[in-house]
C-alpha cells in the first residue's frame, strides 16, 4: 500500500508538472477557430521544406551523439577505471563546456575558426584548407554538431563513469585471471554499463534535437529554428507546437528501438556495496593514452572557450561590473538549482522506479509516458505552463508569482531526464534485493531507505549533478515564466550580452562557470563522503 | 515530512514585502540602459518598479510571447519595447489599452498612435555599418542600393529578416518602394552573396573583425562597437532618396493590468525629455524624438537625418503579408 501510494503521488505529480502543459499546447494546436483541425500538421507532413528540415535535426543529432560519444565514453573510462594523475581536477575541468553557455562556446569557436580567425589562419597556411572553407565548416550543420558535442560530451562522461563505478569490480576480477584487460573491457564491462551509455547516447540525441541557441548562431535550418520562428517572427503558438510533433515522433523510434535492444537481457549486477571499491587497471601504458586522451579534450573543450573568454574579458574591473550585474542573479541561480535539482532527483527517483522495478506490464505503459515529451522545445513548455498556472485563483496565484514557477518549468523541461538517469542506475540493482527485504516483512519506505536508497548512491549522485547543471544552465522556459526580481544567471547574460561591451560578457560568463562549479565541488565533496561511509558501514550484502 | 515543509517554506523567507505601491514592467530595451531608468523613477516616485527584462535583439520573443499567453490574466501593467511594430501588433491583438500621456504633448505627431495605444520616444535609426581598416571614407556605400553592386560581393552582412528590426526594415522597403522594387532588390542582394547572419549583434562582430566589409544594423550596436574601439563607422543609408529608416522606443499600457495607475505614472516617466536626454547619453546613443533635448556632439538629433516617412501600422500589416517571401528568401 505505502509503495502503490507513494508511486502513484510521483506519477500524478509528473503528470501535474509535465504532461498536462505540453498537452494543453499540443491540444490546442488541434483547435482552429473554435473547431477540430489538422491544419498546421498537414504542412509539416505535406510539404517537401518540413523533409528537409527533419533531416537536417536527424543529422545535426546524429553527429553530435557520435562526436560526444567518442569524447564521453574514453574520457569516463579514464577517469574511473585507471590511476590517472590529476584525475579530480580533469572531471571538474570536463564539466566547464556543459556549464558555459552554448551559445558563448559558439562566439568562440566562430571567432577562431571565422575568416579572419587565429586557427583558421593556421588552418589554411599548414593545411590544404583555404580559409573559406573553414569558415564554411563553422557556418554549417557540421560545425554546429561539433560545437554542440564539446558542449554535451560531459553528460555521457558523467553518466559512464558513474556506470563504470557500479559495476562490481569481483566479476572483473574473476575475467582479469582468464583473459587480458581487453576481452574484460569488451565482455564484460562494456554490456554491464551499456544501458548507462545507451541512456546517455540518446539524452545527447534528444538534447540535441532540442537546441536552438547553436542552430540559431550559425544559421542552421533545423526544426528548432522553424520552431522559433513561428513563435518570434509570426507569433503563431499552434504552428509552432506542430512543428515540435517531429520531435516527439523521434523520441518514440528510439524508445522503440532502444526497448527491441534491451528485449531479453540482464543487466543486474550487486552494487558496488558487494565490495570494496572500483578496480583500477594500473597497466602504464593505459595510464598514458589516459593522460594523452584526456588533454587532448581538455584543450579542445576547456583551454580554447575559456582562454577565449578570459583573453575577451582584458581588466579587472570588467569582472567588477559583471559581478554588479550579476549579483542578484548569482543567489538565484544557487538556490533555485540546488532547489531544482534535488526536486529532479526525489521525483526523478520514484519515476526512476517506477519505470524499472513495477510489473512488466505496467512499466512498458508508464516508461515511454515519461520520457515522451522529453523533446518539446523550452519555449513550447514555457509557453504551456504559462496557460495552465497563469490564473486569478489561489494557488495558481502564488506559484506563477513565486520562485515555484521556475521549479515547476524545470520539473517540466528534465524530469523525463532525471528518470532517465535514475532509470538506468537501477537496471543495475538485482530485484532479489527488494526481494530479500520483503522476505524479512520489512515495510517499503524500510526497504527503500536500507536497502535500494544506498544501491542507488551513485545514481542519485549522477542524477544531481546533471540536473543540477540543466537548471543553472535552463534559459528557454525560464525567460517565459519567471517572476520580477527572480531572474538567474542566463538570463543575466542574456538580456545584457548583446549591448554591453565584450569584456564585461566575458567576465560574466567566467562568473558563471565559477558559480556553479563551486555548488558542484561542495556537492562532490559531500556525497563522497557520504559514499565513502557506505562502503564502511557495508557488509549487509557481501 | 519536515523536509517537505522546510522545502516550501524556507524559500517564502526570500520574498520581499513592499509597502508602497508597484508597477510590473516588461521591456525589451536592453537591460544596460532600461534598468538605471526605471531605478531613477523608483526614487523618484517611490514606487516599487518590477521589471521583466529582455532584448529586442533576441526578437523579443520571450516578453512578446508571454504578454500574448497571459493576455487573460496580465501581469504586467507596462510594455516598453525597444522597436516600434512589437506595440502595434499587441494593439491589433487586443494586450493594449489607450493611454494619451501630457508628457509625449510635444513628442512629434508620426511617432504617436492616435488613440493612445503607444507612444513613442528615443529612437534608433537602421545604418550601414563598414570596417574602416578595409576600405577608406570615399570607398563607403551611401545608399541601400549600392550593396548590390559587383563591388560588395560577399561582403555585405545582414541579419535575419524574418526577425527584429531587420524585419521592421524590410517592411518599411517594401512599403516605400512597393512589393516589385524591394522584391528585386532583395534577390539582387542575395545574388550577390550577402551573407545572413543570426542577429544585428552578429553583424557587428563581423563587420568589426573584418570577415565581412559592410553590414546593416542598428545605432546603438555600432556604437558599442565604436565605444569597444573597433574599427568601424557609420553610414546613414539613402539620405538622398527614400530615407533611413528611425525606429523609436514604445511604451504602452496594458489592457486590465493590476496597477494601471502606477503604470501610467511610469509611461509619463519615460516619455520625459529626462528620459530621452539619459538614454541620449548612455552608451546606446539614442536620438531624441524632441528637437530641444541636449545631446552629445556625435549624437545626431532627429532633424538631422532625413527619415523614411512611414506608418508603424502599416508597417505591423506588411510584415504579415511578406512573412513568406521573406522566409523563402532568407532560406527558413
Amino acid at each position: 500500500m505505502q509503495k502503490r501510494l507513494t508511486l502513484g503521488f510521483f506519477f500524478t505529480l509528473f503528470v501535474c508538472t509535465t504532461f498536462i502543459p505540453i498537452v494543453w499546447m499540443f491540444g490546442s494546436s488541434l483547435y482552429e477557430d473554435g473547431r477540430f483541425s489538422f491544419v498546421y500538421y498537414k504542412d509539416i507532413f505535406l510539404t517537401q521544406r518540413y523533409v528537409g528540415v527533419i533531416l537536417n535535426s536527424l543529422i545535426l543529432a546524429s553527429i553530435t551523439t557520435l562526436l560526444s560519444s567518442l569524447a564521453g565514453i574514453p574520457a569516463g573510462f579514464f577517469l574511473s577505471k585507471t590511476n590517472l594523475p590529476l584525475k579530480n581536477i580533469f572531471k571538474i575541468c570536463f564539466l566547464i563546456p556543459f556549464i558555459i553557455p552554448s551559445y558563448i562556446v559558439g562566439i568562440a569557436w566562430a571567432n577562431l575558426l571565422g575568416r579572419t580567425g587565429f586557427l583558421n589562419t593556421l588552418l589554411s597556411q599548414y593545411t590544404p584548407f583555404s580559409p573559406e572553407s573553414v569558415s564554411h565548416f563553422i557556418y554549417s550543420l557540421y560545425g554546429a554538431s561539433f560545437i554542440l558535442s564539446i558542449n554535451l560530451f560531459p553528460v555521457v562522461m558523467l553518466m559512464t563513469e558513474y556506470a563504470l563505478k557500479n559495476v562490481n569490480p569481483r566479476l572483473e576480477e574473476s575475467g582479469l585471471i582468464a583473459g587480458s584487460i581487453f576481452q574484460v573491457v569488451r565482455q564484460i564491462t562494456l554490456p554491464l554499463i551499456a544501458p548507462a551509455i545507451l541512456s546517455s547516447m540518446m539524452i545527447v540525441f534528444i538534447l540535441s534535437l532540442s537546441e536552438f541557441g547553436i542552430p540559431s548562431l550559425l544559421q542552421v535550418n533545423v526544426l528548432t529554428t522553424q520552431i522559433f520562428t513561428q513563435f518570434s517572427a509570426f507569433y503563431n503558438e499552434k504552428a509552432a507546437t506542430a512543428i515540435a510533433f517531429p520531435l516527439i515522433g523521434i523520441t518514440i523510434i528510439l524508445m522503440i528501438l532502444e526497448q527491441v535492444y534491451f528485449r531479453g537481457k540482464s543487466f543486474e549486477v550487486l552494487g558496488r556495496r558487494a565490495s570494496h571499491g572500483t578496480i583500477h587497471y594500473q597497466e602504464r601504458w593505459l595510464t598514458v593514452i589516459g593522460i594523452l586522451f584526456c588533454t587532448f579534450i581538455f584543450i579542445l573543450c576547456v583551454i580554447v572557450p575559456l582562454t577565449t573568454l578570459i583573453a575577451n574579458s582584458k581588466t579587472v574591473s570588467a569582472y567588477y561590473d559583471a559581478f554588479r550585474l550579476a549579483k542578484n542573479g548569482i543567489r538565484n541561480t544557487i538556490l533555485y538549482g540546488s532547489l531544482g535539482a534535488t526536486f529532479l532527483t526525489f521525483v526523478g527517483f520514484f519515476l526512476g522506479y517506477l519505470s524499472e522495478k513495477v510489473q512488466l506490464r505496467l512499466r512498458n505503459s508508464i516508461a515511454p509516458c515519461i520520457w515522451l515529451f522529453f523533446a518539446v522545445p523550452a519555449t513550447v513548455i514555457g509557453v504551456g505552463l504559462i496557460k495552465v498556472c497563469n490564473r486569478p485563483e489561489g494557488i495558481f496565484q502564488f506559484i506563477y508569482g513565486s520562485l515555484w514557477i521556475i521549479i515547476l518549468g524545470y520539473g517540466a523541461r528534465f524530469l523525463p531526464l532525471s528518470s532517465r538517469i535514475m532509470a538506468n542506475y537501477f537496471k543495475q540493482i538485482p530485484n532479489s534485493t527488494e526481494e530479500a527485504g520483503i522476505v524479512m516483512g520489512a515495510p517499503w519506505f524500510c526497504i527503500l531507505r536500507e536497502i535500494i536508497v544506498p544501491l542507488q548512491g551513485y545514481g542519485i549522485v549522477a542524477a544531481w549533478l546533471i540536473s543540477f547543471m540543466f537548471c543553472v544552465g535552463e534559459l528557454g522556459t525560464t525567460i517565459l515564466v519567471y517572476p520580477p526580481g527572480h531572474e538567474t544567471l542566463p538570463i543575466t547574460l542574456f538580456t545584457v550580452m548583446v549591448n554591453s561591451p565584450a569584456n564585461i560578457v566575458s567576465a560574466l560568463s567566467l562568473i558563471i562557470v565559477v558559480m556553479t562549479l563551486l555548488p558542484l565541488g561542495v556537492f562532490l565533496a559531500i556525497s563522497r563522503y557520504f559514499l565513502k561511509m557506505e562502503v564502511k558501514g557495508s557488509g549487509v550484502l557481501s | 515530512m519536515k523536509f517537505i515543509t522546510l522545502m516550501i517554506f524556507v524559500p517564502l523567507l526570500f520574498l520581499r514585502i513592499c509597502p508602497g505601491g508597484e508597477v510590473v514592467v516588461y521591456t525589451s530595451e536592453d537591460k544596460v540602459f532600461s534598468e538605471p531608468i526605471l531605478q531613477q523613477f523608483e526614487k523618484k516616485t517611490e514606487i516599487k518598479v518590477r521589471a521583466i527584462y529582455d532584448t529586442e535583439e533576441t526578437k523579443s520573443t520571450g516578453l512578446v510571447n508571454r504578454l500574448i499567453a497571459e493576455k487573460d490574466n496580465p501581469r504586467a501593467d507596462v510594455f516598453w519595447s525597444g522597436d516600434p511594430v512589437r506595440p502595434v501588433l499587441l494593439e491589433m491583438k487586443g494586450i493594449t489599452t489607450p493611454y494619451i500621456s501630457g508628457s509625449a504633448a510635444d513628442i512629434p505627431e508620426i511617432y504617436k498612435d492616435n488613440e493612445g495605444h503607444w507612444t513613442g520616444f528615443s529612437a534608433r535609426a537602421r545604418i550601414i555599418l563598414y570596417n574602416t581598416s578595409l576600405i577608406s571614407a570615399d570607398e563607403k556605400p551611401l545608399s541601400l542600393f549600392d550593396l548590390t553592386k559587383p563591388k560588395w560581393k560577399g561582403q555585405v552582412a545582414i541579419a535575419n529578416p524574418l526577425f527584429g528590426t531587420t524585419s521592421i526594415h524590410m517592411a518599411a522597403l517594401f512599403i516605400t518602394l512597393g512589393d516589385e522594387k524591394a522584391g528585386k532588390f532583395l534577390q539582387d542582394l542575395k545574388a550577390n552573396g550577402v551573407k545572413i547572419v543570426s542577429s544585428n549583434g552578429e553583424v557587428k562582430r563581423l563587420v568589426a573583425r573584418g570577415e565581412v566589409t559592410v553590414g546593416l544594423t542598428d545605432t546603438d550596436d555600432a556604437n558599442v562597437a565604436i565605444q569597444e574601439g573597433s574599427s568601424v563607422k557609420i553610414v546613414y543609408p539613402n539620405q538622398q532618396d527614400i530615407g533611413t529608416l528611425i525606429m523609436p522606443n514604445m511604451v504602452c499600457l496594458i489592457k486590465n493590468s493590476p496597477n494601471p495607475d502606477n503604470g501610467k505614472k511610469l509611461i509619463d516617466f519615460l516619455l520625459s525629455k529626462e528620459v530621452e536626454k539619459n538614454l541620449a547619453w548612455v552608451s546606446c546613443a539614442q536620438m531624441p524624438l524632441r528637437y530641444d533635448v541636449r545631446t552629445p556632439a556625435d549624437v545626431l538629433t532627429i532633424d538631422a537625418i532625413k527619415g523614411m516617412n512611414i506608418d508603424y501600422h502599416k508597417i505591423a500589416t506588411k510584415l504579415d503579408e511578406i512573412g513568406e517571401f521573406l522566409r523563402q528568401w532568407a532560406g527558413y
